[in-house]
């Protein structure tokens, strides 16, 4: 296998669709169940990156009620800043860091991702660990 | 906006080859240090991907012993179908090509990385 072949293959599965009014991001996910699902992360026409609500549904599918890890779940959002709760149950990025390269300044959207990523994946497992207020993670 | 997020988007992944080893590159990092992965095919029906040693200093750093915090390290990883390589400090997701797909490794490597690398000290 070559350089190519191997990014082609990576992103067959890892792929965006992009429409007018948004782009859709698909992901094969791991739950918490040890199985891969397709995690469709959508950015709107605002450039307002969420979740949907899928990775609260699927956490409350496999664990049922969410009150013992409401502590937990709080300060693994505090400690990653930029993404939000919205209506209780959507992870939400809605303010990208401003990055300064040389002369020019953008949005970096990518380090936005990776963050949410990284909340969705501990939110998904949060009944196997204790997160202390710092983001500190301790295996249960 | 959305120009500028898809063309971001192309830029999540990319493959290079260096030293017959083939390299992800990937959209992840950890206090500025881009989370690379080492690709390789053990034959014709396994493959390996694993961390590299920038992400062996950082387990290092945020739990003062890896080789003390292997348990918890261990049982996180394996979430995901992860390993924990205790001799190097490093992830690492061994797989058949008929099972899993590069993707799916890709991103089971990335989730173990999320949750590992908060680890407090061991």
């Amino acid at each position: 296998m070559d350089a190519q072949a191997l990014n082609s293959y990576i992103r067959q599965e890892i792929r965006k669709e992009v429409h007018s009014d948004r782009i859709e991001l698909y992901l094969p996910f791991v739950f918490g169940n040890g199985t891969s699902d397709t995690l469709c992360l959508v950015w709107n026409k605002d450039g307002v990156l969420s979740d949907g609500g899928r990775t609260f549904k699927e956490l409350k599918k496999r664990v049922g009620d969410l009150t013992p890890y409401s502590e937990n779940i709080q300060n693994i959002l505090t400690a990653h800043g930029m993404v939000t709760l919205e209506s209780g149950h959507i992870l939400t990025v809605r303010n990208f860091q401003t990055c300064i390269c040389g002369d020019d300044t953008y949005t970096d959207y990518m380090a936005g991702l990776s963050r949410l990523l990284r909340v969705i994946s501990q939110i998904s497992i949060v009944d196997t660990i204790k997160v202390d207020e710092y983001g500190a993670v301790y295996v249960c | 906006m959305l120009r500028e997020i898809s063309k971001q988007l192309d830029t999540m992944y990319s493959v290079s080859e260096s030293c017959s080893e083939l390299c992800i590159r990937t959209h992840m990092s950890l206090d500025g240090n881009s989370m690379n992965f080492r690709f390789v095919q053990i034959d014709d029906k396994f493959s390996r991907i694993s961390t590299t040693p920038n992400f062996s200093e950082w387990m290092a750093c945020c739990t003062g012993s890896w080789k003390k915090a292997a348990p918890d390290i261990e049982k996180l990883a394996k979430l995901y179908g992860v390993e924990w390589d205790n001799e190097n400090g490093a992830l690492f997701l061994q797989f058949r090509r008929n099972e899993m797909s590069a993707a799916q490794a890709v991103m089971r490597m990335q989730q173990a990385i999320a949750v590992v690398c908060q680890l407090g000290p061991a």
